[in-house]
């Protein structure tokens, strides 16, 4: 690996430089449309709304390298945080409350990914009827009433910083590196991306595909808990649509980064410069007062350009 | 130009000297990145011809034919139609001058029939545009039925097997009824009796349609039968054109290898005579395989023969777990095993190198480290954790041991040519260190060159202790490395030959149905 020449027909071509040159240019935007979107403080508020869909993104991430994709990111953050919320009121201790929110996210995950990965169920059907399901789930456990508040430990995390950026920001780019030693340095990382690739190939080498689908989709949901519990620190108090955004920001994001739609190829890192990408374009709609329903058609308008851009390569398969 | 002229007097046959060629191709040159495909390559085909394009993996055969039939685009030189130059950038140009062309890859959509992909992109539309689908598998029957095939064309194309999907690919390209067709190892999946139907297809359209046909194919014999004349190409050069019979094997091989050929000669592996690696009693699964009895000795390599599509590929498959046995018994060193699943077979030592590398071998997305060793991931790592020092060495020693010719085990695997990314699916089944190795049809499509490494290795794995089972569509391997052959006949072993008795005319017999238990010597 050492001292290779540098290749610059590559580096241009690279999604890495594509998304520092997306970010440098959307951000000096939004700093000459709003001067005041240039100071620290503002980079900061932008990065903590990053924290919340950068940590969904970590399951979304790991789906999409499968080939699948969450479409039940809604309800798996809402139901989780929901969770989370009443078990702490009701027990009066954050920490059981932390534990069942954790336990809804595993549980989740083990739904899913049984239904994909035994019950050859195609993903978005799967997540999408998962995500009704938890939907009604919701409204079952809170009766109809929203109950619960943050946590100081949870609103600490949410709103404290240390040297000037907040936890959950910090904690953000833990999961992350983390996220990236899954993916680069393991031996599960390298299933994930021959799953991905081509499933027949990964049985034939004797790679239990199955176990490898449920690990992704159990990571994945029980992340989208933590993003669920962290929103509740950012909110003050969990609300039935708190989810609902992250839905399909949160593929366009992974989209962005540089992940194949089709899987096995691409990361986390990209997806990062992604989930950025996508709040500075927010931001810049901000600027420029365009209503909630504007933004989210100009949300899915991204993902179609994007998709036309790029990461429709063509699959191995027959 | 003055040169080419010249040449084209010398190599066409008699006859021929004042005839314009049906397609002709000059100065083709081809780049990808950094390797040269082709560099300044000609060939000339006349009408009423089957020319055959010979040379090792890479010397640049199929890009010449890739660039003939618009799938790849040169960088420079010209192609000439009976004399008139053309431009052939895209597929619908090569259409367009009657250019069609069947691959070793095969192009069919798996979830279409067969008459939809023999029509795809020009089916009988009525006056809406909409597909007349009655009249599609009428008139698909008909013309299966006058090109002499026996395929249902309402079958989705999933559902056949890789020999018949071969076949529809070559009906699709018979019904564009071209001037010029274009085999590029459209061999490689076909049985015996496919290949004679195509074979005699061939004549028909040469000798008394006048078409012309470029043929490529790496098994000899075939070229034998078909070859009118033979354009030699050798790393990424036009060699020469020769009216075939004029050379003789050995020369031919030294033009294309470029040096001497050496003698393949090998001691055949006989195996233990008291010790049995793997054992099959009244085996049977679903409609494939039916009642098998079968002991491979420990350090042989036991031949499995047979037209292509009698179950023998199932049965390696079985043994690999990928489809369980339905009733039977299996002994590995003596014990009874279950196989249920391929994680179970690699646990009790087996592995399979399956014969479609590229969708069953491969990931060719991926680089031929990671390709190397996805099947040993736990030998790499240390609890789950990668080892870029064991991986390192792990890839080295499979780069070593089957000197596969590679630049950086980075690049994807899909990037190597066919013979080096058959030596990565064998390195990574190895790298298994399963004593009991499953060749399921390992050397097809691939350069002589390799296939005499991979004949050379097999010999050496006996050596070392491995067991091998051993699936060859061609003859010839199976006569040079195998001491027992069985025939497999509708999913049953139809005969069992031994030593002297391993013969081309016995496995023949066998493999038709027609032995009847005895065997002659």
């Amino acid at each position: 690996m050492a001292a290779k020449s540098l290749d610059w027909k590559a580096v241009v071509k690279s999604t890495g430089l594509r998304l520092v040159v997306m970010m440098v240019g959307l951000y000096l935007v939004s700093g000459i449309l709003e001067p005041n979107y240039l100071q620290p403080s503002h980079i900061m508020s932008t990065l903590v709304l990053c924290c919340f869909l950068g940590i969904i993104c970590i399951g979304q991430t790991l789906i999409i390298l499968t080939g699948g994709a969450d479409l039940s990111v809604a309800y798996s953050v809402t139901f989780s945080a929901c969770v989370f919320a009443q078990t702490t009121k009701e027990t009066g201790n954050g920490w059981i409350g932390f534990a069942a929110a954790m336990l809804v996210g595993v549980l989740m995950g083990l739904f899913k990914g049984v239904g994909v990965a035994y019950l050859k169920i195609t993903p978005m059907v799967m997540t999408l009827a998962t995500n009704s399901i938890l939907m009604s789930a919701t409204f079952l456990y809170t009766q109809g009433v929203l109950k619960g508040e943050s946590t100081a430990v949870v609103t600490a995390l949410a709103k404290d910083s240390f040297l000037g950026i907040r936890y959950c920001v910090l904690l953000w780019v833990a999961l992350g590196i983390a996220t990236i030693f899954l993916l680069k340095k393991t031996t599960f990382g390298r299933k994930i991306f021959a799953v991905g690739c081509s499933p027949r190939v990964t049985d034939l080498s004797g790679i239990n595909t199955q176990v490898v689908l449920v690990g992704v989709y159990v990571i994945a949901s029980v992340m989208m808990a933590v993003a669920g519990i962290l929103l509740i620190g950012h909110l003050g108090y969990p609300n039935y649509t708190m989810g609902d955004s992250y839905q399909l920001i949160s593929i366009a994001a992974v989209v962005i980064g540089g992940t194949s739609i089709l899987g096995g190829h691409g990361g986390y890192l990209g997806t990062m410069g992604g989930v950025v990408i996508i709040y500075l374009i927010q931001s810049i709609l901000i600027i420029l007062n365009i209503a909630e329903a504007g933004r989210e058609i100009v949300n899915g308008a991204i993902i179609l350009i994007i998709l036309l851009a790029y990461g429709r390569g063509k699959k191995q398969s027959a | 130009m003055k040169q080419i002229i010249e040449e084209g007097a010398a190599g066409a046959a008699p006859g021929q000297e004042t005839m314009v060629p049906l397609i002709e191709t000059a100065h083709i040159s081809k780049r990808f990145g950094g390797i040269v495909a082709l560099n300044d390559a000609q060939m000339k085909c006349y009408r009423g011809e089957t020319h055959v394009l010979i040379g090792e993996n890479g010397a640049g055969k199929s890009t010449m034919v890739k660039i003939i039939c618009g799938v790849t685009a040169r960088d420079s030189g010209d192609i000439y139609m009976e004399g008139q130059k053309i431009d052939i950038n895209s597929a619908q140009d090569a259409q367009a001058h009657k250019i069609a062309a069947v691959f070793q890859e095969l192009s069919l959509i798996q979830d279409l029939s067969v008459a939809e992909n023999i029509f795809l992109a020009n089916e009988p539309r009525n006056r809406f545009g909409r597909i007349n689908f009655r009249q599609i598998y009428d008139k698909a029957q008909a013309f299966l039925q006058e090109i002499g095939l026996d395929l249902n064309p309402r079958v989705m194309v999933r559902n056949l097997t890789l020999c018949q999907m071969q076949l529809v690919e070559i009906a699709k390209a018979l019904y564009k009824d071209p001037d010029v067709l274009i085999l590029d190892e459209a061999t490689s999946a076909l049985g015996e009796k496919e290949v004679k139907w195509l074979f005699d297809m061939m004549h028909k359209l040469t000798k008394e349609q006048g078409k012309g046909i470029l043929f490529i194919s790496h098994r000899m014999d075939e070229l034998r039968q078909v070859a009118d004349r033979a354009t030699i190409f050798r790393d990424a050069r036009y060699v020469m054109t020769f009216p075939w019979g004029e050379l003789e094997d050995e020369e031919i091989v030294e033009h294309i290898s470029g040096k001497k050929s050496a003698e393949t000669s090998l001691e055949k592996p006989k195996g233990s005579e008291t010790e049995t690696a793997l054992e099959l009693v009244n085996a049977s699964k679903g409609t494939c395989l039916h009642n098998l009895n079968l002991k491979l000795k420990k350090g042989e390599i036991l031949g499995i023969a047979g037209l292509s599509g009698h179950g023998q590929v199932e049965l390696l498959h079985a043994l690999f777990g990928d489809g369980e046995f339905d009733t039977g018994e299996i002994y590995v060193d003596g014990k009874q095993v279950r196989l249920r699943n391929e994680r179970e077979a690699l646990s009790h030592g087996i592995v399979l190198i399956p014969e479609d590398r590229k969708n069953d071998g491969l990931i060719l997305s991926r680089s031929i480290g990671e390709n190397i060793t996805m099947m040993c991931l736990k030998s790499i790592s240390n609890s789950g954790v990668l080892s870029g020092k064991k991986e390192k060495g792990v890839i080295a020693d499979a780069v070593e041991r089957m000197s596969i010719k590679v630049h950086s085990a980075d690049l994807p695997v899909g990037s190597l040519s066919g013979g080096n990314q058959q030596k990565v699916v064998i390195a990574k089944a190895l790298s298994t260190k399963a004593k009991i190795v499953l060749l399921s049809d390992p050397t097809r499509g691939i350069d002589i060159g390799t296939k005499t490494e991979i004949y050379h290795l097999m010999a050496q794995l006996t050596q070392e202790g491995y067991s091998i089972v051993f699936y060859s569509t061609e003859m010839s391997e199976l006569l040079l490395l195998c001491n027992r052959v069985l025939v497999f006949y509708e999913g049953r072993i139809a005969a069992e030959l031994e030593g002297d008795q391993v013969t081309e005319k016995n496995i023949i017999t066998q493999s038709i149905g027609v032995g009847g238990g005895t065997n002659e010597k």
